[in-house]
């Protein structure tokens, strides 16, 4: 058995799990690394080992946190009483960027029935605690203009009907299908200013 | 290009999907959309469940991949709880229909329900008739003209004990579950005219005993996102 091949086959199939990387590009990037610049390797391999195992999810937003609350649910000086649900952590990013200065809760995906993915998997329980605090006026729903998001957004402003809060929809603004990540600020600052009731 | 439904999509890699389409002239089809979450393709927003499309798609085996896509049609707009009996309606098809089965008639049953199911008709009128007719297509309708015991035509004002593999019968058979059932919603749903409440709710009880022998045991998801959902909504 040659060992030195086996350590580089691992090093060339583990590479792949990146996005984007496939066989070819998995090859390249071991032997660059090995040839040019294993400090950097070594620093790389020890910031994954790090983020894997420091980095949860925040227990009142669900967005990913190293700490218990992350740091935007801990800034005093976000207004406590918005609250912007989205899908993922880059749909929150690009709403932020769009000037959002509420609180977000992130459900990590959206309904999907036959993928195994319901209520449940998306947190509500956790949703309905972070209602229970009370600090909340407005529910705002921004999951994506697509179907799933659609039924996500119905599901969530039914279960949260008999709590005395204002529940939003973002406004269309966002294309039909298009999924917030990839949608410009400003567009999404249109959308988020042209927001209607849903009760 | 076909005319297709997606009835399931799920994100594939990074730029990809994962389709599910119902075609109307190749029957139930699965699709890799390749690179169609990228900021530069164009139309990959068009991709959505309950969107009538015009697909093309090349390759062989049970994985094809999208080639092109084209939306020369309306798009549908169901509202509501209405888009959780939508998912209902497509994971049906997707668990009963085999791959590559052509079904043009039921491709327009199944058109006509989310019409239906947008429009706001009876809900579960709806839901039942597309039942009936999708168990019709696939082989699998029951008995529904005359009494499988006594072989009698069903008549409009007796009662019937509906068992779920053999049909209607005069008689109960003791220590068997069947359902019970109006000669007069029997012959509703021969006719695919259900009218009154009663007929709806006899016609769920027999509709769901049928399905479930044809799902191999494993329970419908999106039944039981809906239960879910009713639970969630009541409460508080
Ligand atoms: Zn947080």
């Amino acid at each position: 058995m040659n060992d030195h091949a086996s350590l580089i086959d691992e090093l060339i199939g583990s590479l792949r799990c990146l996005p984007g990387v496939g066989r070819k590009s998995a090859q390249r990037i071991a032997y660059h690394l090995l040839q040019r610049d294993r400090p950097g390797a070594l620093k790389l391999a020890q910031s994954l080992t790090q983020a894997m195992q420091g980095i949860a999810h925040c227990r009142r937003c669900r967005n990913f946190s190293e700490a218990e609350f992350c740091v935007l649910c801990r800034n005093p000086a976000r207004d406590r009483g918005l609250l912007c649900i989205v899908e993922s952590p880059a749909d929150m990013k690009a709403v932020e960027e769009a000037g959002f200065r509420g609180l977000y809760f992130v459900l990590m995906g959206h309904l999907s029935p036959l993928d195994g993915i319901g209520p449940e998997e998306l947190g509500f329980s956790n949703l309905n605690q972070l209602l229970d605090e009370g600090e909340t006026r407005e529910v705002i729903l921004a999951t994506n203009s697509t179907v799933e998001g659609e039924a996500t957004a119905h599901f969530i402003s039914e279960m949260v009907r008999n709590r005395s809060l204002q529940v939003t929809r973002i406004a269309h603004g966002v294309p039909m299908g298009g999924e917030l990540e990839y949608v410009d600020a400003s567009t999404l600052s249109h959308a988020l200013s042209g927001r209607r009731t849903l009760r | 290009m076909h005319p297709c439904y997606i009835l399931h999509q799920r994100d594939y890699r990074e730029t990809s999907k994962l389709l599910e389409v119902f075609s109307s002239e190749h029957g139930r089809v699965s699709l890799v959309a390749r690179g169609v979450k990228r900021k530069s393709f164009r139309n990959g927003h068009l991709l959505q469940i309950n969107r009538k499309l015009d697909l093309a798609w090349s390759g062989r085996g049970d994985l094809y991949t999208l080639i092109n896509l084209e939306s020369g049609y309306p798009a549908l707009e169901i509202q509501g709880r209405r888009l959780l009996s939508a998912f209902y309606v497509n994971e049906l098809l997707m668990r009963l229909l085999h791959r590559h089965d052509a079904h043009p008639q039921l491709f327009r049953i199944y058109e006509h329900t989310l019409h239906a199911l947008q429009s706001g008709e009876n809900e579960e009128r709806v839901l039942r008739c597309f039942e009936i007719e999708l168990l019709k297509e696939l082989g699998y309708g029951p008995v529904l003209d005359h009494a499988i015991d006594t072989g009698r035509k069903v008549e409009p004002g007796r009662d019937y004990h509906f068992q779920i593999n053999h049909g209607p019968m005069e008689a109960a058979k003791p220590g068997k579950d069947s359902i019970p059932v109006a000669g007069n919603t029997l012959l509703a749903l021969a006719r695919g005219e259900l009218e009154s409440p009663e007929a709806i709710r006899q016609t769920k009880r027999i509709m769901r005993g049928i399905i479930a022998q044809h799902l191999g045991g494993k329970p419908l998801a999106s039944r039981k996102m809906y239960q879910e959902y009713l639970h969630l909504a009541g409460s508080e």
